[in-house]
């Protein structure tokens, strides 16, 4: 039986929500870094209203966590469940686009 | 910026603002930037992610409580309203005399729409769903009094059979909705969905005068639905559905 993905629920938080866990497989990041690599990666810009919603959402399900910092801006890590999430969503989209893929990498192509 | 930042609720504001600021200090906002914040700040207060602080728990508490009186006001209104219309005077036309009746059933369905719609949502949870059950409501009361208002008494049966017939369905749906994620127990479900028929039993040109008061039934729903709500108000959801 398959285990329907947390980001599924996130509603139009679920693709920004993914970018970010993409971004941060690479390592911890800070949100405005965030923004950047994701604008970079995948080009779209993450308003700010929209970034933070996202990590909300992604922080109170224990997808990421913050590290302990006294000030902002702190930096935003991936927990186990996130990693595992992440996993299976790329092996969900990869099962779904492989008989459609072409030659060039998703936009959602994770951290190298 | 900071003038934005504060239509967000303060819980949010208290783990989020600070970084917020950050980030938007180190590259100026876009009228885009503008306006995504406004409508985060939207979704902060509509889908509350923000817990473990105390005061999210209160708002999002505060948000049910909100609802809750929606739905008491709303019901004793259309209770009020349909009593209005059990008991106005019979016209030459053998029809019963609606318009004392109609405002307060406009009013009460919009009230008890937006109710449910938004109480039979998981909180913390996005949901279209129940805003769209809402705007719906909102719809019917506005076309409800339209006839009357410009005196087009010929387009009234219509605007009554979609607005009072449509909206016990819509209660109902909002309601079973409500049940399935687990926001409403089964016996509110099934007394709005029982208040519903009584309704259309209660509009019921063929129905017994006597029969017809059952129709107070759907707001005598509501009003239980509030209780229910202030006794033990949902909980902002672990793992979110629909």
């Amino acid at each position: 039986m398959s285990m329907r993905s947390p980001l599924a629920s996130f509603g139009r938080f679920a693709r920004p929500a993914q970018q970010i866990v993409t971004v941060l497989a690479a390592g911890p990041r800070t949100p405005p870094r965030i923004r950047r690599e994701v604008g970079a990666r995948c080009g779209t810009d993450l308003g700010p209203g929209t970034l933070f919603g996202a990590l909300a959402r992604l922080e109170r399900h224990a997808l990421v966590e913050v590290l302990p910092a006294s000030s902002a801006p702190r930096a935003y890590r991936l927990t186990a469940l996130g990693a595992t999430t992440l996993e299976a969503e790329l092996g969900a989209l990869a099962a779904n686009g492989a008989g459609t893929r072409s030659g060039s990498a998703p936009s959602w192509s994770p951290a190298r | 910026m900071t003038a934005l930042l504060r239509l967000y609720p303060r819980a949010w504001r208290e783990r989020y603002g600070d970084e917020m600021l950050a980030l938007l200090e180190g590259q100026p906002a876009s009228p885009l930037d503008h306006f995504d914040l406004i409508r985060g700040a939207l979704d902060a207060h509509l889908h509350p992610q923000v817990r473990g602080l105390g005061a999210t728990d209160k708002e999002t508490s505060m948000n049910q409580r909100m609802l809750a009186l929606l739905a008491a006001v709303g019901g004793i209104i259309w209770m009020a309203g349909f009593a209005a219309w059990l008991t106005a005077p019979i016209t030459a036309a053998g029809d019963r005399e609606s318009i004392p009746a109609i405002p307060m059933v406009a009013i009460s369905i919009a009230l008890m729409g937006i109710a449910v719609g938004e109480l039979g949502t998981r909180p913390g949870s996005p949901s279209w769903t129940g805003h769209a059950i809402a705007g719906a409501s909102i719809v019917f009361a506005v076309l409800l009094p339209l006839p009357w208002l410009f005196n087009v008494t010929d387009a009234a049966w219509g605007v009554v059979v979609l607005s009072l017939f449509g909206f016990p369905v819509l209660a109902s749906l909002a309601a079973i909705r409500g049940r399935q994620n687990g926001v409403m127990p089964t016996w509110i479900t099934a007394a709005i969905v029982a208040g519903a028929v009584a309704a259309w039993v209660g509009y019921g040109g063929s129905t017994p005068e006597s029969v017809k008061w059952v129709g107070l039934l759907l707001g005598a729903s509501f009003v239980g639905l509030a209780v229910q709500t202030l006794a033990a108000p949902p909980r902002a959801a672990e793992s979110a559905v629909v």
